[in-house]
């Protein structure tokens, strides 16, 4: 028999702390499936404890989300959640634009086992869901990235342990994001989170955080201000609490649309929020810094880079075989990105097949990937804010056969960054509060837009779609974002040009009346067509529109009409 | 209404001021925050026996000069999604340093038990929907907290071998 053994990564390990702690929970909300049924709580009752374990109700079915702390995860986890898409699911399961996994097809009384089985790997779905403390996210690259500052995931896991279960901060007004990034190119949309967390390094060299509070998407989309110019390490936790302690206690609770803490910083104005957390962080008292210190030296120690080997930065066979086919050269350019250690590389599998469904990933695939992680990336994985998944350490001279094996699980579209890798919900399909579907039309464009060649001459663009106004498909900050919304029984769907969510973000804007569904495919297309034919030299998407705006947009998409 | 402190159903000894009522003479009264500062002025300096309520939309700072005269301080739920009494009590009892009674009023869940023990409150004002065992296999239900400052009753947290400075650079650049 093949005993096949992971690598284990240098990634957050439980305890026997941590262990004990997931364990009770799944206990406990096995407990509080078992009052629903016998009738002690009432729905009403049970649904927010419910959400709080990543469980929705969705239009066929109940929907899982679990949670994959900020994007890591070992190949072993990656093996699991593959068991549950076949035991569980209908054989796949779906990456979120959180970096985390969903099911679309759960049983309520299978809930409980799915948890247990990811406890056994050291995963959960604790706070997925809920007005708690989601998910924190992070760059994908964390870690390997040749731009970034120092690694930002110990400081992710210390908010993931702070923001666990926290008491006070359980039943807040509305849910609550926080994304943290530890490079100046900003890969996890900071200023468009509740919380946004950006490293910097002081004169001395000293690190701390810039604190950027109040931005999001959804009804009302809001780019974040910085309320803390500089925060220095030790002071983050006080500091967070300060912030969530303000919204808790005045973040409004009279219209679920307004209950975002970028409402609260919007109405109070940016000055006087600030001015109420710096109070409430000078008043609070200060007694788990030491804590918050060891634990953070302790989490730190599971994040030691990985034992890299010294190689030379520059593989002849590699170099050769860019020049010789173009396929390679195209998959290289878009899907890679450059590592922080000679000889290694940032490998990305694409989700985003021509005509498929964006996210969605088999169990083949996913113990695919699994297999390459372990033989070629020291068995870790991520799941990108894209909707794919990263091998973050690869040695450059191996990424031919890591190139050869991905197209045979079709995962080497050379699409990331490019049209084809388009971020969309899961729309009308599945979600109950969509109001157009917007896989179809993700799929209709990504057939029409299938010529990788003239992909990678468009260049950088990022395509959203949200089914509804939630904005769940980040169309915001899209540099084109479509809206499906239903008129009078019919779907149909906004352009917005402009958006983006790096670090000069900035939300898009309406470009001009809707298109039918049978339409909206073609419009993208008139779209990008213009760019091509009014872009200077060297010029992308975004800085084309910045320099000339929606005018040669309108023209060509309104203008016949 | 019954009353749960300390894991067991207590004596009620406290009454709510009702509108109009007089607070002069009167002992164990439990007076709505808006009228704090009146009977405040008539209440003889070193009297105990007196307590607020306190709107969970009130800004708890304005208590802060009041609490060492004050008892206990019940806060309110309407609903039990409505989490801000968890952040006045944490404020009361952590940052004001209150060492009175915190009451929990209104529509809370054993569920949320917990929480309100961690966060400072110790009475809790409770329907007859749920049995008292109920309510009390709840405040340990999950018996591990990550937040050391807010453990209570008995609640593990992560051991650690000695403490430590904040380091100058502790995670890999």
């Amino acid at each position: 028999m093949n005993m096949h053994v992971s690598p284990e990564p240098n990634m957050y390990r439980y305890d026997e702390f941590d262990r004990r702690f997931v364990d009770a929970r799944v206990a406990q909300f096995r407990d509080q499936v078992a009052r629903r049924l016998d009738g002690t709580i009432t729905e009403d009752e049970f649904k927010p404890m419910r959400l709080m374990n990543g469980l929705y109700h969705q239009l066929h079915a109940y929907m899982l989300r679990v949670a994959v702390p900020y994007g890591t995860m070992s190949s072993r986890q990656l093996n699991v959640l593959a068991d549950i898409a076949d035991k569980y699911d209908r054989g796949y399961g779906h990456w979120t634009t959180r970096q985390n996994i969903q099911f679309n097809w759960i049983r309520l009384q299978d809930a409980a086992d799915i948890l247990d089985m990811l406890a056994n790997v050291e995963m959960h779905a604790i706070q997925t869901s809920g007005n708690c403390i989601r998910n924190t996210t992070t760059d994908a690259y964390a870690g390997a990235a040749a731009d970034e500052l120092a690694d930002p995931r110990p400081v992710c896991e210390l908010i993931r342990q702070w923001s666990s279960l926290h008491p006070e901060f359980t039943y807040l007004p509305r849910k609550f994001k926080i994304a943290v990034t530890g490079s100046p190119n900003d890969r996890a949309a900071v200023r468009v989170h509740d919380i946004g967390l950006r490293m910097h390094l002081n004169a001395a060299g000293e690190r701390g955080w810039e604190v950027l509070v109040g931005g999001g998407q959804g009804r009302t989309p809001m780019i974040a201000v910085t309320v803390r110019d500089w925060l220095r390490e030790a002071d983050l936790l006080p500091y967070l609490t300060a912030v969530m302690r303000v919204y808790n206690l005045i973040g409004r609770r009279d219209n679920k649309y307004k209950a975002r803490i970028k409402i609260l910083v919007h109405e109070m104005g940016a000055e006087a929020f600030s001015a109420a957390v710096e109070k409430e962080f000078a008043e609070a008292p200060r007694e788990t810094l030491e804590v918050d210190a060891r634990e953070l030296v302790r989490i730190s120690s599971y994040f030691a880079p990985p034992a890299w080997e010294t190689l030379a930065p520059f593989v002849p066979e590699i170099e050769e075989k860019k020049l010789a086919d173009r396929g390679f050269r195209m998959w290289l350019a878009a899907n890679t990105a450059a590592h922080k250690v000679p000889g290694y590389s940032i490998v990305n599998a694409s989700f985003k097949p021509a005509g498929g469904i964006p996210g969605d990933a088999t169990s083949q695939q996913m113990r695919a990937v699994a297999a390459l992680a372990d033989t070629y990336s020291f068995g870790e994985v991520r799941v990108t804010h894209a909707q794919n998944l990263t091998m973050p350490h690869v040695r450059t001279a191996d990424l031919i056969e890591v190139w050869e094996q991905l197209k045979q699980h079709g995962l080497a579209e050379a699409n990331i960054g490019l049209i084809g890798d388009i971020i969309s919900c899961p729309g009308l399909d599945y979600c109950a509060l969509a109001t157009a579907r917007s896989i179809p039309v993700a799929q209709e464009i990504s057939t029409r837009c299938a010529d990788i060649k003239k992909q990678h001459d468009v260049g950088p663009l990022k395509l959203n779609i949200s089914g509804c106004i939630n904005a769940c498909g980040h169309h915001h900050v899209g540099h084109i974002g479509i809206l499906g919304v239903d008129k009078k029984g019919r779907e149909f769907y906004q352009i917005t040009l402009g958006g983006s969510s790096a670090g000069n973000a900035s939300i898009g804007k309406i470009l001009g009346p809707g298109f039918g569904a049978d339409e909206i495919a073609g419009a993208v297309e008139t779209v990008v067509d213009t760019y091509l034919n009014v872009r200077e030299q060297g010029e992308e998407f975004l800085q084309t529109y910045r320099r000339l705006g929606a005018a040669p947009f309108k023209e060509a998409l309104y203008a016949s009409n | 209404m019954p009353v749960i402190e300390n894991h067991s159903f207590v004596e009620d000894a406290w009454n709510h001021l009702e509108d109009g009522d007089s607070a002069e003479n009167r002992s164990m009264i439990i007076v709505p925050l808006a009228r704090l500062e009146e009977v405040l002025t008539g209440w003889p300096a070193g009297h105990r026996g007196l307590g607020v309520d306190v709107p969970n939309d009130a800004d708890v700072d304005v208590l802060t000069r009041h609490l060492a005269r004050l008892d206990i301080v019940t806060l309110n739920f309407p609903g039990f999604a409505d989490g801000r009494a968890f952040s006045q009590a944490r404020s009361i009892r952590h940052t004001d340093h209150f060492g009175g009674t915190i009451r929990a009023r209104g529509g809370f869940l054993p569920d949320q038990y917990g929480f309100l023990l961690q966060s400072g409150v110790d009475s809790f004002e409770v329907s007859d929907r749920f049995s008292l065992e109920e309510w009390i296999r709840h405040a340990d239900a999950v018996p591990a907290t990550y937040q050391h400052d807010y453990a209570t009753g008995g609640l593990a947290t992560r051991p650690f071998a000695e403490a430590g400075a904040w380091p100058e650079q502790p995670h890999y650049g």
